[in-house]
């Protein structure tokens, strides 16, 4: 579903100043769609505990194997991503375009690299037989992780859009809305990771 | 009381905005234009799910397997016409409905996201075509639950375009979703309460509601449904430790409240109709606005009652309790409509009766639902004509009976001319008569032992079954009227003014078919939508008449003995 | 404020509260009459369960036509009482709502459901529970057959038929565990509380007796149970009722040819008046063929191809063994044809890979329907090297002359 793109950016008038209306309507929208997204991941995630409940063997052994190392640096990654976006959205209030431009750029960067990693320990799981097809344990691993993934790289292109936005003047000190849902979706991205981060590597 | 009941003066009527054809074939965002797209997409489905319909009732006309060329072929029609009949009929006409009427109850000049809305829109063309491509490529066969192992290991590539198809249509409802509640929540006028609302609008925001919460499930059951297809994982494949009963539970866990999806926003149109058509406030308007979300509510705490018969057995009677408890707040709508109508003034048009139609049928349905709902019953009739019985008496009784009312209802504001009273009247007789004898014996084969979902069947159900095809046959000629009537109208039908029913919606507040931007000026909503029989309403109205101009009534009025005859009547706040 | 007319302050009181006596009077008694139409449109009642079952909805058909006379009563009435006179625009009085009302018609639909609840609940708990003494069947359902297991141990051989009288390998089997013999009906007596555990080979099922009132789905990856008690002796359809792809229509019991000569093929549970009548006409009959197996492995092959072990039935049409199915080729004269299907193939080859390997050749316009029988015991559809090669010998006795004369011989 990555339908998160158009829930807004199309929407924002570029130089004049959001109407108070438009705020609160873009903001809501953006909540009212992440419930919904949430719910696709409920989904999810409930296919990898009900498995977990019944084979708490074979997750173990996953866990031994893959380790932890990768997953935790990923985690501090999207924490920071996650840091670095809030600063990008004051420095906008503060109506500071570069500052804007640099931390969305950094939350993008962080953004990418997790993906990267995620990529390495894919393969590296793959090495052990571990694929979606084929393996109990691969297919209800992959489907919530790839699935976070995918969102990870719409955010980044979105906070690329974001930067882009910017440095054609778009954004400013009365009109950051278009930042503040961006806001709103990374952090749930964020939040879910943690929750997978948990379930499935932690305990 | 300090709300303004008379338009502000200097609001001027504006020039009647002209329909151009070419308009509605491309992209707008225009809430009006999509509104009507929506509708006219989804009739076009409408005639394309019926008409698989009367291949269905062709075939089983005899015993044996005849008309089609395998089982699977038949299969495919009632896969198909299901998908079809719901996810590009009833959804997206009620979608059209809330488009066009949700912004101008609400006085506002459109949606909160009109470029979200189209987008919403366009997916369903595409989403459609998927589907029907389905349907030609072939072995869509598992029915519009999509049950694995049939869907995943044992049928075509059909079945995985069904589930791309799905997708996109879940994707596009809610999107359509978000949109109505933020326009809901967000763009009322400051004189206009969460009480002081139309109660058409209070359904839409249950129901999107619904969608929000509920929709996502289906993507996700469908998400997972793909991988097993295509990608060769086995979430549903018990030989490499999937399991089966998982997609029957996620998939009614949506599915399930999907019916309220199907039902409320027709709730919504037939407390706008009665009331209006009845000359009579709302009977507690209240319980009715309450009772959608109540609906909405309970509806998420029922799903398992379509698997009685595979649920672990201990797992059933719990769900058979809630699913009983939804008849109560649906029993204070019904009995709040007769309320409204009881002691009202009570007008022929042909919204009304098939209104009147929709009362009387979705009855039947509802009852029928609740004996399903009793577990030991439901195992006698699970999966057998009792069920489809039950189902088209909800859906096509309930939803469709209100879409046909609201088309009579609100086609002068959409078109600006009325539709033909007398073939409306035909086509309800028609209608009313084909949809009662071709689902109302199906309780009967059902009871008797007629599973559903067969070509082929025991000697014993023919006569039955002959009686229904034949009142299918009646009900499909039926529907022509309908088309032939709104061609003709759109041509030459009678100009209908701004106000044909002298309603006190904010909708009618303005030229048929309204500007651009809806409204010239900021309307001032009447403090009480369904505020008739009161000195302050009846003046609302005159001056409304004098502002834009006389609407020819749909029962041409003599005017003579038209006083307000309830002058010093008091006017209770709601 | 109250409804106008109905309401006591509102003059002709009495009068109106004498109507309305009458009619929730005439909806009682109609919604009763209604209620007696039940046994007019059920099957027969042939297991206790269908007796509480047919009590539950006569109750609930009830109820149900009352409140239906309700509603339609007060639309009907409201719509001829109330109509507007033509011409007429002015509006009917400004009633909001009235609480009591309101309150009355949220308590009332409250206690019928909750009665209601309780009503079917209890229903519930007698029908499922689990009885004693039971008859275990064991039930497998697959694309497009029932097949049905009866066990046979060494406490329920035939009467006169003693263990040493077996041969060796039979003697064996009997002693570890019992043998399970096929058939494809379900056989029983009067009063004998039936359990049946249900497995599939392929996708979902739902096994239904319409006279038993039961149902019960059979999933992939599960066995699932159904019980049922029958009063009344006499053979009832058995139907799949969960879609399970082109021939789920044909699932279920038919009858072939008109009502003397008429025979049935296919599901069919089969109630004997008792038990003796049970073990004299079918199970003893059943289990000889199988203790003692005819030597001549032909006349073995048609023996199991009737025993209904294997689903061929549903799908092919095969005179000499009365099958009439629709799905698949027609087996007449086969003997004849199968030399020459595939190049280089000779008729045995043949037949042998076009039940282990169905899909390798498929007669035109057939689609690739046939379960694959596979020589694994741990794999589905499981067929012995041994049935195989005795059914095929069988079916190579199937010359179009040999089909004639079975023809000839049936009228
Ligand atoms: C618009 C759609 C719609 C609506 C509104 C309903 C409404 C209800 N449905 Fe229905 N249902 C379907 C659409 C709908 N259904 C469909 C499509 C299926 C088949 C799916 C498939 O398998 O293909 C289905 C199947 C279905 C089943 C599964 C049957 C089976 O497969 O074995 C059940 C079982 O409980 C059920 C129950 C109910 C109940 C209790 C209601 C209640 O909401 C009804 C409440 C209304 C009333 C009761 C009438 C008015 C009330 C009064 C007048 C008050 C007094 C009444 C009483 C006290 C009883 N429905
Ligand atoms: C809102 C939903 C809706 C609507 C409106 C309908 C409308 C109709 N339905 Fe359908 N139906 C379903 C929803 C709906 N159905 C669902 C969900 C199922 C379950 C599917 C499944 O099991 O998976 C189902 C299944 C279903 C079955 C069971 C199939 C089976 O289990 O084997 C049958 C059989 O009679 C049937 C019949 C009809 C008929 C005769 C109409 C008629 O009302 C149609 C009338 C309309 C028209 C006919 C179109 C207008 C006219 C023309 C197109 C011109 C051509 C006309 C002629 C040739 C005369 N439907
Ligand atoms: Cu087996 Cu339907
Ligand atoms: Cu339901």
């Amino acid at each position: 579903m990555s339908d998160a793109v158009n829930i807004q950016p199309h929407e924002h008038e570029h130089v004049k100043p959001e109407t108070p209306q438009r705020i609160e309507n873009v903001k809501f929208a953006m909540w009212l769609y992440l419930a919904s997204d949430t719910v696709i991941f409920a989904v999810l995630i409930a296919t990898f505990l009900i498995f977990r409940a019944n084979n708490e063997g074979v997750v173990r052994e996953v866990q031994e194997h893959s380790g932890l190392l990768l997953v935790s640096i990923n985690t501090f990654l999207l924490l920071s991503s996650s840091w670095a976006m809030v600063m990008g959205l004051r420095e906008i209030k503060k109506g500071n375009r570069r500052g804007l431009i640099n931390w969305i750029f950094l939350t993008a960067v962080l953004g990418a690299v997790f993906v990267g990693l995620q990529a390495v320990e894919y393969s590296v799981l793959a090495a052990e037989g571990i694929t979606i097809y084929g393996s109990e344990f691969g297919m209800r691993f992959y489907a919530p992780t790839a699935f976070h993934g995918a969102h990870v790289v719409i955010g980044v292109l979105w906070a690329l859009a974001i930067c882009w936005h910017t440095l054609k003047g778009g954004y400013g000190s009365k009109n950051y809305v278009g930042v503040e849902v961006f806001g709103l979706y990374w952090h749930l991205v964020d939040v879910v990771w943690i929750l997978l981060f948990t379930i499935i590597y932690l305990v | 009381m300090a709300t303004v009941t008379v338009p502000l003066p200097g609001v001027v009527p504006a020039e009647r905005a002209k329909l151009r054809f070419s308009d509605y074939l491309r992209w707008s965002v225009d809430h009006k234009i999509i509104g009507v797209q929506y509708m006219a997409t989804a009739f076009f489905f409408f005639m394309f799910g019926g008409a698989l319909a009367m291949l269905i009732r062709w075939e089983l006309l005899t015993p044996a397997l005849d008309v089609m060329a395998d089982g699977t072929a038949y299969n495919q029609l009632f896969s198909i016409h299901g998908t079809v009949m719901i996810f590009l009929w009833i959804i997206p006409m009620l979608a059209g409905f809330g488009n066009y009427i949700v912004p101008l109850m609400l006085g506002a000049k459109d949606m909160a996201f009109p470029w979200l809305n189209a987008f919403a829109f366009w997916l369903i063309p595409p989403a459609g075509f998927l589907l029907m491509l389905g349907f030609f490529v072939g072995q869509t066969e598992a029915g519009w639950t999509s049950y694995p192992p049939l869907s995943t290991l044992f049928s075509g590539d059909g079945q995985t375009l069904w589930a791309m198809s799905l997708h996109l249509l879940g994707l596009s409802s809610i999107l359509g979703a978000i949109n109505f509640i933020v326009t809901i929540k967000n763009m009322r006028p400051a004189s206009m309460g969460w009480f002081q609302m139309p109660l058409f609008c209070w359904a839409i925001l249950a129901t999107s509601i619904i969608v929000v919460l509920a929709t996502p499930f289906l993507s996700g059951a469908l998400t997972l449904l793909l991988l097993d297809r295509v990608a060769g994982t086995a979430f549903f494949n018990p030989a490499q430790g999937g399991d089966v009963l998982l997609w029957q539970n996620v998939f009614w866990f949506y599915s399930h409240p999907a019916v309220y999806i199907m039902i409320l926003p027709a709730f919504g149109m037939l407390s706008e109709i009665f009331s209006v058509h009845a000359r009579k406030p709302i009977f507690g308007y209240r319980a009715i606005a309450l009772s959608s979300m109540a609906i909405a509510l309970v509806g998420f705490t029922v799903w398992a009652h379509h698997m009685f018969t595979s649920l672990t057995p201990e797992l059933r009677i719990p769900f058979m309790i809630t699913s009983m408890i939804i008849a109560v707040p649906t029993g204070i709508k019904v009995f709040s409509w007769l309320g409204t109508l009881f002691g009202g003034k009570i007008k022929f048009t042909s919204a009304m009766i098939f209104a009147l139609g929709f009362l009387s049928m979705f009855v039947i349905g509802g009852i029928s639902g609740v004996m399903l709902a009793a577990v030991p019953f439901d195992i006698h009739v699970h999966d057998t004509y009792f069920v489809v019985s039950h189902l088209h008496f909800v859906l096509y009784g309930g939803s469709v009976f209100g879409i046909f009312a609201g088309i009579y209802h609100w086609f002068p504001k959409i078109t600006g001319r009325m539709l033909n009273e007398r073939l409306g009247k035909w086509h309800f007789l028609l209608t009313y008569v084909g949809f009662f004898f071709t689902f109302f014996p199906q309780h009967i084969v059902g009871i008797l032992g007629m599973p559903r979902r067969v070509s082929v069947y025991a000697p014993e159900f023919q006569t039955l079954n002959i009686i229904i095809s034949i009142a299918a046959f009646l009900m499909g000629i039926s529907t022509l009227i309908l088309i032939y009537n709104i061609y003709v109208s759109l041509r030459n039908g009678k100009e209908a003014g701004a106000n044909p029913w002298r309603a006190l919606t904010m909708e009618w507040q303005t030229s048929s078919p309204p500007p651009a931007h809806n409204f010239i000026g900021d309307p001032i909503p009447f403090k009480n939508p369904y505020g008739y029989g009161t000195k302050a309403a009846w003046d609302y109205l005159e001056a409304q008449e004098g502002r834009l101009g006389p609407s020819i009534d749909a029962l041409n009025v003599d005017r003579s003995m038209t006083s307000p005859n309830q002058t010093e009547a008091i006017n209770k706040d709601i | 404020m109250n409804l106008p007319k109905i309401a006591p302050e509102s003059g002709r009181n009495t009068n109106a509260w004498l109507w309305i006596g009458i009619a929730t009077v005439a909806i009682f008694v109609g919604g009763l009459v209604i209620g007696m139409l039940q046994p007019l449109f059920f099957p027969v009642v042939a297991s206790a369960e269908a007796e509480q079952v047919d009590a539950l909805f006569r109750f609930m058909l009830a109820i149900g036509g009352m409140i239906f006379l309700l509603v339609e009563g007060l639309l009907l009435y409201s719509v001829i009482r109330f109509r507007a006179k033509p011409g007429d625009i002015s509006d009917g009085p400004p009633i909001q709502g009235n609480t009591t009302l309101e309150l009355v018609w949220t308590i009332i639909p409250a206690i019928i459901v909750f009665v209601l609840t309780i009503y079917a609940w209890s229903v519930w708990t007698n029908t499922h529970s689990i009885k004693q003494n039971e008859q275990l069947i064991g039930a497998v359902g697959q694309r497009f057959a029932w097949t049905f297991n009866y066990a046979l141990t060494a406490a329920t051989l035939p009467t006169g038929v003693t263990v040493d009288q077996l041969a060796p390998e039979i003697q064996a089997d009997l002693n570890d565990g019992g043998i399970q013999f096929s058939y494809s009906q379900l056989a029983t007596w009067v009063d004998q509380p039936v359990a049946v555990s249900m497995r599939t080979e392929d996708v979902n099922h739902a096994f239904w007796i319409p006279a038993m009132r039961v149902k019960q789905d059979v999933l992939a990856g599960r066995t699932t149970e159904v019980r049922f008690t029958p009063i009344e002796a006499g053979v009832y359809r058995i139907v799949c009722a969960e879609l399970c792809g082109s021939g789920h229509g044909a699932m279920a019991g038919e009858v072939i040819g008109e009502d003397e000569d008429a025979t049935l093929l296919g599901a069919w549970a089969v109630v004997y008046p008792d038990e003796d009548t049970y073990r004299r006409e079918f199970f003893e009959p059943e289990a000889r063929k199988v203790l003692f197996p005819p030597e001549d492995p032909a006349a073995r092959g048609r023996q199991i191809l009737l025993s209904g072990q294997y689903p061929c039935a549903t799908c092919h049409v095969l005179t000499d063994l009365g099958w009439a199915g629709a799905l698949g080729p027609n087996l007449n004269g086969i003997a004849d044809r199968a030399g020459e299907r595939v190049p280089g193939l000779s008729a045995y080859d043949y037949l042998y890979q076009s039940i282990r390997q169905p899909y390798d050749y498929l007669v035109p316009p057939y689609g690739p329907l046939m379960p694959q029988f596979n020589d694994e015991s741990t794999e589905s559809n499981y067929m012995t090297e041994n049935d195989l090669t005795d059914m095929i010998a069988y079916l190579l006795t199937q010359t179009a002359s040999a089909g004639q004369s079975a023809a000839a011989g049936t009228n």
